[in-house]
């Protein structure tokens, strides 16, 4: 599914983020918060679509991240929107693990 | 001391409220103008609100107003204010504009709910469009929202019009959604459309704004524009109503009238009033010289050169000509100003610029509205002076403003 010139950019150790937790960083101007699920690694945008908030300050809850400011729900697997006030589905990157070391696409 | 300071001070105690109010009814003669008081004493105002005015109904708006799922209306009444909103299932809601938080106003004017959601610009609490509390930034985890869903208000949708009380009792509304569904329903109002609204603000007490609404005296003297289409009470106006008749017989059209209005309102029922009135010989409806201004309405396949009037409680009243419909709502806003919006509504389907010409539409109840700001400002300023005392009124022609003061004062003297 990655594109021959997908950037991997190395994030993290898989031991900084906690089972059912989250993990934001920067890349250049992006924002981007990695969420540990039971069933893998996934990661987002981590600016909420619908005004500024960081997601990674939200609630992460059977696979879906509660914004912290108006609650907009998404599903963090496929960015949608589960419930508003967001109306735009959030960017979503593949992730994946070499060895001990947490990978991103940008 | 002037009257009224007197007023004040006596009224403010609650027992001396009814005995002054009492005194004042007392000295009422029957088919006069209201004591002076009525218009200008805080404490007066403050019962009209609260025991006179809200069992009944408010018309809001034409569902057309909020087309889509979202969008929402505030309607502010007094101290109060109405979210009036289309939920994601194309129902009509109605909540208190009163956040459950630190009790914020929500929505400062009509707009859309982006996303499906309320949110109060003060903490950034966010409800969804069925008034539930769905998110609350900051509380702990199992705080308990469902406590803490808006305020929702008594709602009615009928022939399109978007009613709504304040009351938690409020009156029932049968007869007036028989009446609106045997009058407006006639002239198809469920599937009209608002083409034009406008808004003008009074200064003066509402019920000088409303015994002015309903008398026609002041047409002649006050309104040329209008009286050049509408029938005036003159000896031809019989054979007029007779040929309105029979042209909207010949049509199978018969619009029921029924007076329940002010003390004839049945128990426990909101005032119910409709009326049909022909135009002046040959006017089709009321555009500057009669001529038609937009689509046939309803069941009219061709103008029967009258009318039909059609009262929702004491504040709404509802004008529908061949081609086009016209709401008249009147809310006090405070003691000294009420306002008055003007809804325009033409058929559904009617295409702005192609089958009507919006200022042309609404110019004749611009025009008319316009006048009757001042002259009711100006009844505002004479009836505030020392020198004001009731006279007469002049019957039959104000009939209505006799009934509609009636009204009032049985009300006031039955909340006391
Ligand atoms: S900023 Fe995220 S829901 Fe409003
Ligand atoms: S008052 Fe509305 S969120 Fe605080
Ligand atoms: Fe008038």
């Amino acid at each position: 599914m990655e594109q021959t010139d997908t950037v991997w950019i190395d994030v993290c150790s898989v031991d900084d983020i906690d089972e059912g937790g989250m993990h934001e960083f920067q890349h250049e101007e992006r924002r981007i918060v990695i969420y540990r699920l039971e069933d893998g690694l996934f990661a987002t945008d981590n600016v909420c679509t619908h005004e500024f908030a960081l997601l990674s300050e939200g609630w992460l809850e059977n696979g879906t991240i509660e914004c912290p400011l108006h609650g907009a729900l998404f599903n963090v697997k496929t960015g949608q929107v589960e419930r508003g006030p967001a109306e735009c589905a959030l960017k979503t990157y593949a992730v994946r693990t070499e060895g001990e070391r947490v990978l991103c696409s940008i | 001391m002037n009257e009224i300071t007197k007023i004040e001070q006596a009224l403010s105690s609650d027992a001396n409220a009814k005995a002054s109010i009492g005194s004042l009814l007392d000295k009422q003669r029957k088919n006069y103008g209201l004591q002076p008081e009525f218009y200008l004493s805080d404490h007066i105002y403050r019962l009209d609100i609260e025991k006179v005015l809200m069992p009944h109904w408010q018309c809001v708006n034409h569902v057309s107003a909020i087309p889509n799922a979202g969008d929402y209306i505030v309607f502010d009444y007094d101290r109060e204010s109405v979210i009036v909103v289309r939920d994601a299932d194309n129902e009509i809601r109605s909540f208190a504009n009163v956040c459950r938080h630190r009790g914020s106003r929500i929505c400062e004017t009509s707009g859309h709910a982006r996303g499906g959601m309320l949110i109060c610009p003060y903490h950034a609490w966010s409800y969804g469009l069925d008034g539930s509390l769905a998110h609350a930034r900051m509380m702990p985890r199992d705080f308990d929202k469902q406590g803490f869903g808006l305020k929702p208000l008594p709602t009615k949708v009928v022939q399109g019009l978007i009613f709504v009380s304040l009351s938690d009792t409020p009156l029932a509304f049968d007869d007036c959604e028989e009446n609106i569904n045997a009058t407006l329903g006639i002239y198809g109002w469920a599937n009209a459309k608002v083409a034009y609204q406008s808004s003008v603000v009074f200064s003066a007490n509402w019920k000088l704004a409303l015994e002015n609404q309903v008398e026609c005296y002041h047409c002649a003297p006050s309104h040329p524009e209008f009286s050049v289409v509408h029938g005036q009470s003159t000896a031809t106006e019989k054979k007029l109503i007779a040929e309105m008749n029979a042209k909207a017989a010949a049509q199978g059209i018969r619009v029921e009238t029924r007076d329940h209005w002010a003390l004839a309102a049945l128990d426990g029922q909101e005032q119910a009033y409709s009326n049909r009135y022909p135009m002046t010989a040959n006017a089709c409806t009321a555009s500057k010289d009669g001529s038609p201004l937009a689509p046939l309405m309803g069941k009219f396949q061709s103008y029967d050169n009258g009318m039909a009037v059609c009262y929702i409680g004491p504040m709404n009243h509802c004008l529908s000509y061949g081609d086009y419909g016209a709401i008249f709502r009147y809310t006090p806003k405070s003691l000294f100003e009420t306002e008055l919006a003007v809804i325009w509504l033409v058929r559904g389907d009617a295409v702005e610029g192609k089958d009507y010409d919006r200022d042309e539409l609404t110019w004749m109840w611009r025009v008319t509205a316009g006048a009757d700001k001042k002259i009711v400002e100006d009844n505002q300023r004479g009836v505030s002076s020392r020198f004001y005392t009731p006279g007469p009124y002049a019957l039959p022609i104000e009939e209505k403003t006799v009934r509609f003061t009636e009204w009032y004062m049985s009300s006031l003297a039955n909340a006391l």
